[in-house]
Order: C-alpha cells, then sequence, then structure tokens
C-alpha cells in the first residue's frame, strides 16, 4: 500500500522565500489560499464587502501571514487552519475599525497582530466546512503542482478518469491511444500527484492531526481508492469555490462591483 | 332507393381512390391541427407569462414608489427635529435622503404608469432603447462649442452622435458620422465611426497620451485607423464603430435564456455559436501576432459582436511583442495567464518572453467562459460544469495549460477550431482527430473514427453525427449553411449554419408555424373537396346513403 511520504521535517524553503519577499512564492500563496480566505471574509462581511475591499483584506491576510512566520513558534501546536484564520478574523476586524472611525470622523485606532493571535483566540474553533477548504486548497495546490509537471496529454487522461469517471476505453477512443497506454499515463500522473501531495500537506501543516488529515480523507489508499477519494476533494473544492462565486454576485448586484465581471486589475496578489 | 339497396351496390373505383385521399387528408387535418393548436398554445403561455412578469414588474414598481414616498414624509419631521435641536447640517443631511427617496418614488411611479404598459404592449425594446440612450445623451457635457449628443468636442469632417463612457486611459469617446467627403478619403462606404480623444484640456495626463501613442501605432499597422490628427493640446484618431453587445453580455444573455427554457446547457447551434465568435478572436490575435503586436488584455468585455463575428476592441494595452519594457502585471483577473504574473515578478523583459502565448491563455479562458457562462476559477484545473463537446473543451484547457504545454502559437489554436467547427456538429469530433494532436497522440488506430464519434455523441444523447471528410479543414467552409429539417409532419425547417447571423440573441426559429398553418389549410381544402365531390357523385347516383351510414 502506497502512503503519503512522511516528512514531518518542515520544508523551510518556502518559508524561506516568503521571508525573503521572494513575489512568485508569495504569488504561489495567493493561488493556493486567496480564493479560501476571499470566500471565509465574504462570508463574515455579510455583504457589506465589495469586490474590491475583499480583494484588498485578502491581500492584507495572506501579506500579514507571510510577515508572521518569523513568529511562527510550531511548539504551540496550532493548526495552520487556525493561524490563518485567526490572522484572517484581525484583518476583517481592524477594517471595520478603520471604517467605524471614519464614520465618526476620527482616524484608525490602532490594531497590531502580536502572538496572542496564535491560537488564543476567544473566537469560535474553525467549523468543519472550513477545514475542508483548507484541507481542499492545499490538495489543489498539490494538483496544480503535478499537472505543471506532467505531459499535458497525461494530465488530462487522468483527469477524464478521476473527475469525469470515464473508463480507459472510452478515454483511449476520445485521446486516440490504446487502453494500457492510458492506464500508464494516469500511473505517471498518480505518481506526481502523490509526491507533490506529500510536499503540500507538509509545507502548510504545523500538526500532526493536520498532518493526518489526507489520509483521514482516503489519500493513503490504493490507487483505486487514491483517485476517488482525489476526485472527490477535487469536485467539493471547485462547488464551493462556485458556490462562494454566487453568493459574491448576488452581494454585487446588491449594490457592489460584481465578481462576474472581474476588472481590469494592475496586480493579481 | 332504400337505404339497403344503397349499401348492397358495390363501391366504384373512383370512389375507393376518394375515400383513400379522404382518409389521407383527414389523418393530415389532425396532425396539422394539433400542431398549430401546440404553437398557439406555447405562444398564449408565452403570452401570459409576458403578462404575468410585467404586471410583477408593475407591483414592484408601486410599492418601491409607496416606500420612497413613505420614507421621504418620515424623514421631513426628523429634519424639522434636528433643525430645532440646532443641527443644522444633520437637518440638511436628513432633507437630502428624502429628495433622494422622493426621486426615487417618482421614478418609480412614471415607470408605474408609463414604462410598464409601454412594455406589456410589445415596446419593450422601444424603452431599453430609450433608456439606455437618453441618459447618455443628456449627460454629454455641453462648453457651447460643439452641438448634439457629442457637444464639447468638434471634428473635421465629422458629426458627433453621442459619447461613450471614458475608458480606463483617460480619453473621451465619441460616435460620429462622416460626411460624404470624409467618407471618401477615409474609404469608408458606410457605418459610424468612433472617434478616440486625448486632451489636455479634458483631463488627459501626458502618461496616457505616451501609452495612446503606442497603441494607435499598433493601430495604424494593423490599418484599424481610418483618420488621425494631432495638434499641440490634443490628437485624435478614427476607427470603425461596431454597433453591437460585447461578448460578455452576449454570452450571458445566451445562457440566462436557455435557463429560461430549462436546459442547463446551450444547444448544439448556439455552441457552434459561441465558439465561432473566439474563433474570430483567435483569427485575429494570429494577425496581431504576425504583425508583432500583443493585445495584453483578451476577455469577453473586449469583444464585440457585431453581425454574427466578433471583432476584438480595446487597444489599450497593446504591446509590441518585440519591446524591451519590462512586464507588468496589467490585465483582467481570471483571463490573464497566471504565468505572465510570475514572469512580471521575476522582472521579465516583454522580448525575453513569447507574450503572444499569453493572449492565447486569454483565449482559451474565453473560449472557457462562453461555453460555461462563468470565468474559469481555477485557471486551467477549472470544470467544466455543463455539457459541452469533448473538444471544444480539450482546445480550452490546451489553450490555458502551462506556458511551455500550451499551443505554440494562435495558428495551432486556430486549426483546432476550424477542425472542431467544420460540418456544423462539434459533438462528432475528438480531441484525437484535432490537427495539434496528431503526432502526439501515440497508438493511433485507423478506423476508430466513426466507434470514437459514435461514443462521443451516444454519451449525450446527441443527433446521428455527420459524416466528416477527411480533407484537412478549410476555413471557407464555415460559410458554407446547410438545410436542418426541424419538424418531418410540418415540413418545417431552418437553414443551419456555422455562422449564423444573429440579430441580438439567437432566437429559436418560428417558421413551422406558418408551414403547419398552410398544410392546415391544404389539408381542410382537400378533404372539403372529397366529401364535396362523394355527397355530390353519391346523390346522383343513390350512393349518398352508404356515405351517410
Amino acid at each position: 500500500m502506497t502512503t503519503i511520504a512522511p516528512m514531518h521535517q518542515v520544508d523551510t524553503s518556502f518559508l524561506r522565500r516568503l521571508r525573503a519577499r521572494d513575489e512568485r512564492a508569495w504569488f504561489e500563496l495567493w493561488q493556493a489560499f486567496g480564493p479560501v480566505v476571499r470566500g471565509m471574509l465574504a462570508r463574515w462581511g455579510n455583504g457589506r464587502l465589495g469586490e474590491e475591499t475583499l480583494r484588498d483584506l485578502t491581500q492584507d491576510t495572506l501579506a500579514a501571514l507571510s510577515d508572521s512566520i518569523e513568529r511562527f513558534d510550531p511548539q504551540r501546536g496550532v493548526r495552520f487552519s487556525t493561524w490563518l484564520l485567526a490572522i484572517a478574523r484581525h484583518v476583517l476586524g481592524d477594517e471595520m475599525d478603520r471604517r467605524y472611525a471614519q464614520k465618526r470622523g476620527g482616524g484608525k485606532r490602532g490594531a497590531s497582530l502580536d502572538d496572542s493571535w496564535m491560537g488564543q483566540s476567544r473566537e469560535p474553533a474553525p467549523d468543519a466546512e472550513y477545514e475542508r477548504r483548507i484541507l481542499g486548497a492545499k490538495i489543489h495546490a498539490a494538483i496544480r503542482a503535478a499537472q505543471r509537471r506532467s505531459d499535458f496529454v497525461h494530465f488530462e487522461a487522468y483527469r477524464m478518469r478521476v473527475l469525469e469517471s470515464k473508463q480507459g476505453r472510452e478515454i483511449g477512443l476520445l485521446l486516440g491511444v490504446s487502453e494500457p497506454t492510458v492506464t500508464r499515463h494516469c500511473q505517471r500522473v498518480r505518481e506526481a500527484l502523490r509526491e507533490e501531495l506529500a510536499v503540500a500537506i507538509e509545507q502548510w501543516s504545523y500538526t500532526d492531526d493536520e498532518r493526518s488529515e489526507p489520509s483521514r480523507a482516503g489519500l493513503a489508499a490504493e490507487d483505486a481508492g487514491f483517485d476517488e477519494a482525489l476526485g472527490e476533494i477535487w469536485r467539493t473544492q471547485e462547488e464551493l469555490v462556485a458556490r462562494d462565486l454566487v453568493e459574491r454576485s448576488a452581494t454585487a448586484r446588491r449594490g457592489h462591483d460584481d465578481p462576474q465581471r472581474p476588472g481590469k486589475a494592475d496586480a493579481g496578489h | 332507393m332504400t337505404i339497403r339497396n344503397a349499401l348492397e351496390r358495390p363501391m366504384q373505383g373512383i370512389e375507393w381512390i376518394l375515400l383513400f385521399l379522404g382518409v389521407i387528408a383527414f389523418a393530415v387535418t389532425l396532425v396539422a391541427a394539433g400542431i398549430v393548436l401546440g404553437r398557439i398554445g406555447v405562444a398564449t403561455a408565452t403570452l401570459l407569462t409576458h403578462i404575468g412578469r410585467t404586471l410583477a414588474k408593475l407591483g414592484g414598481d408601486l410599492v418601491r414608489a409607496i416606500g420612497g414616498l413613505v420614507v421621504a414624509v418620515a424623514l421631513l419631521p426628523i429634519a424639522l427635529a434636528r433643525l430645532i435641536i440646532l443641527k443644522p447640517s444633520q437637518a440638511l443631511g436628513a432633507l437630502a435622503s428624502a429628495g433622494r427617496e422622493a426621486r426615487t418614488a417618482a421614478l418609480a411611479l412614471a415607470s408605474a404608469l408609463l414604462v410598464r404598459p409601454l412594455e406589456l404592449i410589445g415596446f419593450g425594446a422601444l424603452v431599453r432603447h430609450v433608456r439606455r440612450r437618453l441618459p447618455a445623451a443628456m449627460s454629454a457635457p455641453s462648453d457651447g462649442r460643439g452641438s448634439g449628443a457629442g457637444a464639447g468636442a468638434e471634428f473635421e469632417g465629422y458629426e458627433i452622435l453621442r459619447e461613450l463612457a471614458r475608458g480606463g486611459s483617460g480619453a473621451r469617446l465619441f460616435v460620429a458620422e462622416p460626411d460624404a467627403r470624409t467618407r471618401r478619403r477615409i474609404g469608408l462606404a458606410s457605418g459610424a465611426v468612433v472617434i478616440k480623444s486625448f486632451d489636455f484640456d479634458d483631463g488627459t495626463h501626458a502618461a496616457d497620451m505616451v501609452r495612446e501613442g503606442r497603441s494607435l501605432d499598433a493601430a495604424r499597422k494593423l490599418g484599424l485607423v481610418l483618420d488621425h490628427e494631432a495638434a499641440e493640446r490634443r490628437f485624435w484618431y478614427v476607427m470603425r464603430y461596431y454597433e453591437g453587445l460585447d461578448l460578455g453580455r452576449f454570452v450571458r444573455s445566451m445562457h440566462e435564456a436557455a435557463g429560461e427554457l430549462g436546459a442547463a446547457d446551450l444547444d448544439t447551434e448556439r455552441i457552434v455559436l459561441v465558439a465561432s465568435l473566439v474563433r474570430d478572436i483567435v483569427a485575429t490575435l494570429r494577425d496581431w501576432h504576425a504583425s508583432g503586436l500583443w493585445h495584453k488584455d483578451i476577455k469577453p468585455e473586449n469583444a464585440i459582436v457585431h453581425e454574427g463575428r466578433a471583432t476584438l476592441v480595446d487597444l489599450g494595452l497593446v504591446t509590441p511583442l518585440a519591446s524591451h519594457m519590462t512586464l507588468t502585471t496589467h490585465g483582467t483577473e481570471y483571463f490573464r495567464d497566471p504565468e505572465l504574473v510570475r514572469q512580471a515578478l521575476r522582472g521579465a523583459r516583454v522580448s525575453e518572453v513569447d507574450a503572444a502565448r499569453f493572449d492565447l491563455y486569454g483565449a482559451g479562458a474565453v473560449l472557457y467562459f462562453v461555453l460555461e457562462g462563468t470565468f474559469p476559477a481555477h485557471g486551467v484545473l477549472s470544470g467544466f460544469r455543463k455539457q459541452s463537446p469533448a473538444c471544444l473543451q480539450w482546445i480550452a484547457r490546451r489553450a490555458m495549460a502551462d506556458f511551455d504545454r500550451r499551443y505554440a502559437n494562435a495558428e495551432e489554436m486556430l486549426a483546432d477550431l476550424d477542425r472542431a467547427l467544420l460540418g456544423g456538429d462539434p459533438w462528432a469530433v475528438r480531441p484525437a482527430d484535432l490537427p495539434s494532436m496528431r503526432g502526439g497522440a501515440e497508438e493511433s488506430e485507423d478506423g476508430r473514427s466513426e466507434e470514437a464519434r459514435f461514443l462521443a455523441t451516444t454519451m449525450r444523447g446527441a443527433p446521428a453525427p455527420v459524416a466528416i471528410p477527411a480533407a484537412p479543414p478549410d476555413a471557407t467552409l464555415l460559410a458554407v449553411p446547410r438545410v436542418r429539417v426541424t419538424n418531418w409532419w410540418t415540413g418545417a425547417y431552418e437553414v443551419v449554419s456555422v455562422r449564423p447571423l444573429p440579430a441580438g440573441l439567437p432566437a429559436a426559429s418560428s417558421r413551422g408555424l406558418g408551414v403547419a398553418i398552410a398544410v392546415l389549410v391544404v389539408a381542410v381544402l382537400a378533404l372539403a373537396a372529397v366529401i364535396g365531390y362523394w355527397i355530390a357523385n353519391s346523390a346522383s347516383s343513390g350512393g349518398l346513403m352508404r356515405f351517410a351510414l
């Protein structure tokens, strides 16, 4: 039985790049967790935040995450997801304070992200859906990485099998290759996925509990089970993001800019 | 003659023929009448739906009017109270709010009393046109120099019709009509033009002018600029104006219309239409790239659907592919290549990367958008939730694939699109049939195409696939129309082309009703003639009783 490689020593290369203000590492962070953070902020904003504001707050959240990585203490046993959530709450709270202060004609109230946010939040614990989203984001990052290093046709064959539940013969007919070739394509992509999954999970997990989540989700299973579990998470993540977009569109129709009509952006991060 | 005698008389040959014709005419009458009644039922339902919706809107207007009035009245004592407690600024605020509410109420009331009745009797298009144009015409600035809707600017040889909303470049945009002499000079026989004007007196900054100068150069290179003039404080140039919806609105309306009809997916005809529009964009990109230009902002809102074709507009970010400038991350989220951001963050120069491929990513994202009705939130990993042909999904993904794995150029993507659209049935085309897959698909076997096509079509329950010639795709064939019979009973048909010419949104054909009525009339006349002849003939020979029986 194939399992996810244990990598309990934190892979610090990515964090090092973040600390070194490596813009590309920062962009990877945005790609991986931007949609989740934006979705959470939109929900907390309860329709009061426009699309531009959400984008800015998401950016602020990830910037704060990047900054406070310096001060993160793995010994406290705080989950990455909890930490990210606390930072997002802090950023949103800061924004609300600023708006409130402006409304009253005063200046911005001072607010700082100190170590008390590191797992000491008085807010309710993250709900199951949030945890699912974070796990989905990590897995999506792994899928993206595997896709980048795989041949286009191989990856499409795997996608057809896992996401569209097509049989090998059917995929072979569509791609003009034999069924054994499809199997080989899928195997290559699966191997790349397992490797990238191990990296992504290790990179964004700070507790043993977080590290064991993929196994609990069925990703430590044999090929068929792995594919099934991965497809399920992949589809769920897409549905969650699609639902976020629908909710934000409804918000936009109530007076904010429409996320279904994305505007020009100087930078996507 | 008694009834008994009449029954005993054998039927003559002509009577058998008449009986046969009578039965045929009767059957055709029944079928045609059923179709006509069905169509009338649909029309009635549509009419009732229209009435219901209009009444609902009318009700909404009335509620808004009453609500606005109530709030306005309620705000007045509040304003008075604030004035009494010596808070004049707050009193003014309350008064301003009351004014806004009163205006809202008045507009809602006007809508209820004037607009909705007009919509109810079928003048909805007129109302929408006036609503859209009137505010623009009224808000056009005027300083006494010009006249008409485009007051505030004058361009010799052009009559300004109206001003468009300003773009991000700070330029003013005017729709204008050239006079006869100017038309001859610029070589434009018909149609309006759009004038893009940069004027320091209108608030244009030097940076905008410099950037636009690059666009102007690009547009001139492509032969898009019909006329231009530069003066000390302003310059302007003229391009052809395309009246139409932008592709974003066009496609959204199409998906919404499909949703209202209870279909989550676009039908084959509409899929072919929207994919053909993307083909137009890719063909334009091929020409631009060949001219050494990078559009840099490919998105549905930057293509205008005009006379069944998509025209790429907005030259605001056009950049020479050989430019030594550092890459910037300008563009539009979800349609901008993530690789562009990575390269820009690396500090790469435009000339160091194959920037034409960034446009191809945008074209792939646009293809995804037209098929799905929404943008690809996950880039190349975005799933297709609606039913669409596998080959078109493949093309969209290939265009959005990782930088080194996507189409090498627009020509390759165009060849794939042409192959998918050839014959008008993309469901019958496998990804393996696309030109870009030749040589890439291992172990291809001859004789599999028919099986695969059958598989591809039966998976969706599409009509039987059309035969696809083995010859290489020929773009000129795309314009050849074909006829599709939509109802074998009535003979209703419609002309199906890869390139239908929609006047606004494509709608379902209603030609079947006319044919059905014609068939019904002919069948009834034939039946009446048969019966009349029979009665006359039988009366003279005593066969009437037989018929009566």
